[in-house]
């Protein structure tokens, strides 16, 4: 189950135009090896985990790396959120 | 940076020092160090976020006001830019 808070994890604050950085983040986001795919991996394999920590561990990251750099993508260049773009 | 923007980073540090918390204390479930930095990261973040939904709005739809129009559309996004 989750629930929305009405702010980031950690404040965001892009001061200029980066599209090779905007590259990787775009792909540590969605690509193959990247934070959704994770997240998906981690919330799979806490049902298997054999103890309570390591159940409660896979479910927390698994948590956080769903959110973690979704609202950044905004902020990219070439972005509406970037007030540099063209 | 505005007042609202201030008040919203102050809760935001506490919440994120509750997540890492939250991931020791996982596997260290009873490091008593942890768990009371995990306490007063707890309160704080609570009255903050209390005087942050009376003064501005709703952070979240688990603590809507009763009135008589659905604040939770009003007030801005992580991702809306103010000047």
């Amino acid at each position: 189950m989750w629930y929305y808070d009405k702010k980031l994890e950690y404040p965001i604050n892009i001061k200029k135009c980066d599209p090779r950085m905007a590259k990787y983040i775009i792909t540590q986001y969605g690509g193959p090896d990247g934070e959704l795919a994770a997240s998906l991996r981690y919330l799979s394999q806490r049902f298997h985990m054999p103890t309570k920590e390591t159940q409660a561990i896979l479910n927390d990251i698994g948590v956080s790396c769903s959110k973690c750099s979704g609202c950044s993508v905004f902020f990219l260049p070439g972005s509406p959120g970037n007030s540099e773009s063209t | 940076m505005n007042e609202r923007q201030k008040l919203l980073e102050q809760i935001m540090a506490y919440d994120f020092c509750m997540i890492d918390l939250g991931l020791f204390l996982d596997t260290h479930p009873s490091d008593a160090n942890a768990l009371k930095d995990y306490r007063t990261c707890f309160e704080e973040s609570e009255k903050l976020r209390k005087l942050y939904e009376e003064k501005y709005g709703p952070l979240s739809l688990r603590h809507m006001p009763n009135t008589r129009c659905w604040q939770w559309i009003d007030m801005p996004w992580p991702w809306d830019r103010e000047a």
